[in-house]
């Protein structure tokens, strides 16, 4: 009997990479919840029927809302301060990584720099698969 | 011996036969020979004739010649007596051996034995009359000896000319037998013979004597009594013309005698004897005498002096020789000059001293005695003006000996002095290196005449004095270039310290005024808001200035400074017509501005910044030093402010750089990843058409060498802004080879290549940043692959000695040219012979590479034969616990 399946959010405001990314996910078994920006990343998680997402890949770079914002409205809430958040990123770790690395997260990855192969790999090793 | 005429015999015989024959036979023998018939004739031809010898017959008809012997006697002749006699008794015998008979004879006379007995007479008497004069001449000389060694002794036994002349004057009088004598001095000052001291003098004539100078020059009575230049003698002083000077009339005296004392054929004194009432005549032995006292007293007179003079001369020395010693440990030439001043007055027995020294077209007051404070009274004169003036306009000594004729002299000073006494002047040159810079002045009551060695002394003085003044000036100068190169040193570095303009005019303003040493000081820079040149910074300004001044082009002195593009100066702009302001500017800052200005634009690049303002509350002339100092200062402003303005221009690029990389980072790695994903997906689609999954992976590659050039580029541009940051860890090399090796594992098998690693455990372990190194590591393995052709073989080694570690990587591949292997490592480049092999390379790596390796403090570089491979190493600081 297979395991109820884990569930991601994925924020990203880029539609191609949004897509990619939920089909190499969902084609990996895990169900997908999409948020388009960091607002309705937010809006999404208080709309959460509990329990919350087992993990979140979460874009930096956003409009309405950057990453940055929504991880430190995850980490100020008690209800989502323990979600794992596993960082996307277009910058190199010099960029934003002083501002990423006073939480606590799950990974950092320059999105070019990674194969959705390697992507599912690391998921499927933080969620215990 | 010759019988002198003089020596007259007298016969006395009343036989006329026997006298004539007696005459006869005499004066055959050479005598003179008188006859007198009886004893009355006799006598009266004794009277009124010098007799040497009587023969005398005692039988004369009126009188025995016994009692005309002792009538001769009593009147007081003394001729010897010889006694003729016909009879010879015993009683005639007695008579005729008292008084002055040399015997007798008895007659007849025998001629011949007459005449020896005559001879013999006469010869005695000669003897005993120059035995007589030779002991009067013997003790004659012995009184002029005793005087001539008392004056000697009077004078040796003093070194001072007065007391000399007052011992001699004594002696002489003594000598020579007059009633009083005086003793007269030459003073060059009225050249005039004044009293110096007398000698028995009568009280009543005393003050009269002392109060009365012997006039030298004269007519008439310098001729007659000077001109001779010997002793002058009169025994009736009052009918003599030559004594016909009112002096001699002041006092009846009946002989005198002017005794002068000739020194280098000058009149230098004169003693005055005098006779009141003995007509004094002086034998030619006793006025040669009196020349040779008058000779050894001028003698005296001049060792004395050379003595004096020598004394002098040596106190000048010392003097001289004190100044020069304290002006060489002097450090300010004002104590140095009022010093100089004091000695001067001293030296030259004057009243009143000072110095002026030229500043500019002026003579500035930079010394004087208190006494010269109303004849030296105004600071500041015109070069040409007044006595002073005069001295430096001519360059040479100045005598004035009557101030009150002079019509050269300021009317102020000349008031001054007059009234204070002053009567003569004496101002010598300053110079320095052929060059008149000042005037060194004396000032005497006397009515006076300054002789040659007084002046030259002034001179000597005035020399000390321009040395001293140099020598302080110098010093002075040297000191404020030295306040000025470390002031100037400060502000410089403190400047390069910012690259904040704001920063750098705030602390050039606040130390300009102590480095102008002015009163205020100011920046004037354009604003363009304002439409003008407005005051940006102010120090010991009103800030009216500040809020209100908008200078327009070419107004004031800062329009001027910026039209010439130089500095410019006023010593007070209220008085300076050729400034000109519009009438806001006119109107504030007649009310708010300093008076003296200084502008000096602030030039760079031909581009003028603003311009620097020195102040000063009252009018002032800027000095060539000033100007020079503010225009360092300038140059100094402008660097600051240009660096600052560069660094700006920079930060704008840096910052439009930096958002261009961000620009870069998020448009194209966004879409790349796009790709990369989508032809990912793709690429796991089952059953592709055709040749669709080749191209699929084509499409993949391509997309991974944009995104590995797109990270290039994005280190490249961080390193370069040296944003990158660095997290220097120990590292060991090894497994990071191994692990680069992995990665690229795919890469070595599909060339075919062959791969030697040293054996090492961990390798050598450095300190390094670990995502850094990998980056070098992952460059230089990918090149080896790249660049050697297929079935090629690849060695990497590793060590770590002398605290470095090093790595290498030699391939097979078709190497560096010689020419190449310098800008390996430059951005862009790309070695020729390269373009004949078929790889992507970006010429961003190995400067990448390069770029990393500067970063960590470790250095890389290639070594290569063409054709024969190529070996790239590093080197890196070997990690310690320490460290």
């Amino acid at each position: 009997m297979s395991p109820e399946p884990k569930r991601i959010l994925l924020v990203e405001d880029d539609r191609v990479l949004r897509r990619a990314c939920e089909a190499s996910l969902r084609g990996k078994g895990f169900r997908v919840t999409i948020a388009v920006d960091g607002q309705a990343a937010l809006d999404e998680l208080e709309a959460w029927s509990d329990p919350l997402p087992d993990l979140i890949l979460l874009d930096l770079l956003m409009p309405r809302l950057t990453g940055i914002e929504v991880l430190r409205a995850l980490r100020a809430n008690p209800r989502t301060k323990a979600v794992p958040v596993l960082i996307l990123s277009n910058s190199s770790r010099e960029q934003d990584h002083a501002q990423v690395e006073q939480f606590e997260i799950a990974g950092y990855f320059v999105k070019s720099n990674l194969s959705l192969q390697a992507l599912g790999e690391h998921v499927a090793r933080l969620l215990g698969d | 011996m010759p019988i002198a005429n003089s020596d007259s015999i007298l016969i006395v015989d009343d036989e006329q036969l026997v006298a004539e024959t007696l005459k006869e036979g005499l004066e055959r023998e050479g005598h003179r020979c008188l006859i007198a018939g009886t004893g009355a004739e006799a006598l009266r031809c004794l009277r009124s004739t010098t007799v040497a010898l009587v023969l005398l017959d005692l039988g004369l008809p009126d009188m025995n010649g016994i009692e005309v012997m002792r009538a001769a006697i009593r009147e007081g002749s003394d001729p010897d007596i010889l006694i003729m006699t016909g009879q010879a008794s015993a009683d005639s015998a007695m008579e005729a051996a008292e008084g002055n008979t040399v015997g007798y004879i008895l007659k007849p006379i025998e001629l011949s034995r007459l005449a020896g007995i005559v001879r013999r007479v006469l010869e005695r008497r000669r003897l005993a009359q120059d035995n007589v004069h030779l002991q009067f001449e013997m003790s004659q000389r012995l009184k002029e000896t005793e005087a001539v060694l008392a004056i000697s002794k009077a004078s040796s036994s003093t070194l001072e000319s007065q007391e000399a002349l007052r011992r001699i004057c004594r002696e002489l009088t003594r000598l020579i037998g007059a009633d009083t004598g005086a003793v007269y001095l030459h003073d060059s000052g009225s050249n005039q013979l004044v009293p110096l001291a007398g000698y028995k003098v009568p009280p009543e004539l005393l003050p009269t004597l002392l109060a009365t100078p012997l006039p030298l020059q004269e007519q008439g009575f310098h001729a007659a009594i000077w001109s001779q230049r010997r002793p002058v003698m009169s025994d009736d002083v009052a009918v003599d013309p030559r004594f016909s000077h009112e002096m001699f009339r002041l006092f009846k005296h009946q002989s005198g005698l002017v005794l002068p004392l000739i020194m280098d054929d000058k009149v230098a004194g004169a003693f005055y004897l005098v006779w009141w009432t003995e007509r004094r005549r002086l034998s030619e032995r006793e006025l040669g005498l009196m020349e040779s006292v008058a000779a050894q007293a001028t003698g005296l007179l001049r060792n004395i002096r050379l003595l004096e003079q020598a004394e002098r001369e040596r106190r000048r020395l010392d003097v001289l020789y004190e100044i020069s010693r304290r002006l060489a440990a002097a450090r300010d030439s004002r104590s140095v000059l009022a010093r100089l001043v004091d000695e001067a007055s001293n030296l030259l027995d004057v009243e009143a001293a000072g110095i002026r020294l030229l500043e500019g077209g002026d003579l500035v007051l930079a010394a004087r005695t208190v006494s010269a404070a109303h004849i030296m009274a105004r600071a500041r004169i015109k070069a040409g003006e007044s006595l002073s003036g005069h001295v430096v306009t001519r360059g040479e000594p100045l005598q004035v000996s009557n101030l009150v004729a002079d019509d050269r002299y300021d009317a102020q000073h000349k008031r001054g002095a007059l009234e204070h006494g002053f009567q003569a002047f004496l101002g010598v040159p300053l110079r320095l290196h052929d060059r008149v810079i000042g005037t060194l002045n004396v000032y005497t009551k006397r009515c006076r005449e300054f002789a040659t060695d007084e002046v030259s002394l002034l001179s000597a003085l005035a020399d000390q004095a321009a040395l001293a003044i140099h020598k302080a000036r110098l010093l002075a100068d040297a000191q404020a270039r030295e306040r000025e190169a470390i002031q100037l040193y400060e502000i410089t570095s403190l400047l390069a310290s910012s690259l904040d303009t704001e920063w750098i005019l705030d602390q050039i303003c606040d130390r300009a005024v102590k480095l102008l040493r002015c009163d205020a000081f100011g920046i004037h820079m354009p604003d363009p808001v304002r439409g003008g040149l407005t005051l940006r910074r102010g120090c010991n300004l009103p800030p009216e200035l500040k809020d209100n001044l908008v200078l327009k082009p070419g107004e004031g002195l800062v329009g001027r400074a910026i039209e010439n593009r130089k500095a410019a100066w006023t010593r007070d702009f209220r008085s300076d017509p050729s400034l000109t302001y519009t009438p806001a500017v006119d109107d504030l800052i007649r009310r708010k501005s300093p008076r003296a200005i200084l502008a000096v634009p602030i030039i760079v690049r031909g581009e003028i910044l603003g311009v620097l303002m020195s102040y000063f509350f009252e009018p002032h002339d800027f000095l060539e030093n000033e100007i020079r100092l503010l225009e360092t200062l300038a140059d100094h402003t402008g660097i600051a402010v240009d660096n600052a303005r560069q660094h700006e221009h920079e930060r704008q690029i840096s910052q439009m750089k930096s958002d261009f990389v961000s620009f870069v980072t998020h448009q194209l790695r966004t879409p790349l990843a796009g790709i990369k994903w989508m032809l990912e997906l793709a690429s796991q689609e089952p059953d592709l058409p055709g040749e669709t999954g080749s191209y699929v992976q084509d499409a993949q590659a391509a997309a991974q060498r944009l995104i590995g050039l797109v990270n290039d580029l994005l280190d490249v541009a961080r390193l370069e802004r040296g944003k990158l940051s660095i997290a220097l860890q120990s590292v060991p090399l090894g497994p990071l080879t191994q692990s680069v090796l992995e990665e690229t594992r795919l890469l070595v098998e599909e060339k075919g290549h062959r791969l030697d690693t040293t054996p090492v455990d961990d390798g050598p372990v450095v300190r390094a940043d670990p995502q850094l190194l990998r980056q070098v590591l992952l460059n230089l393995v990918s090149n080896a692959i790249k660049y050697t052709p297929k079935g090629g073989k690849i060695e990497i080694e590793m060590n770590g000695r002398d605290g470095q570690g090093r790595w290498q990587i030699r391939d097979s591949g078709l190497g560096v040219p010689q020419e190449a292997q310098g800008r390996l490592f430059e951005k862009f480049y790309r070695a020729d012979n390269i373009a004949s092999l078929e790889t992507e390379g970006t010429g961003l790596g190995l400067y990448l590479v390069r770029l990393i390796m500067e970063q960590l403090a470790g250095r890389v570089w290639c070594e290569s034969v063409e054709g024969e491979g190529a070996t790239f190493m590093f080197t890196l600081p070997l990690h310690t616990e320490t460290t």
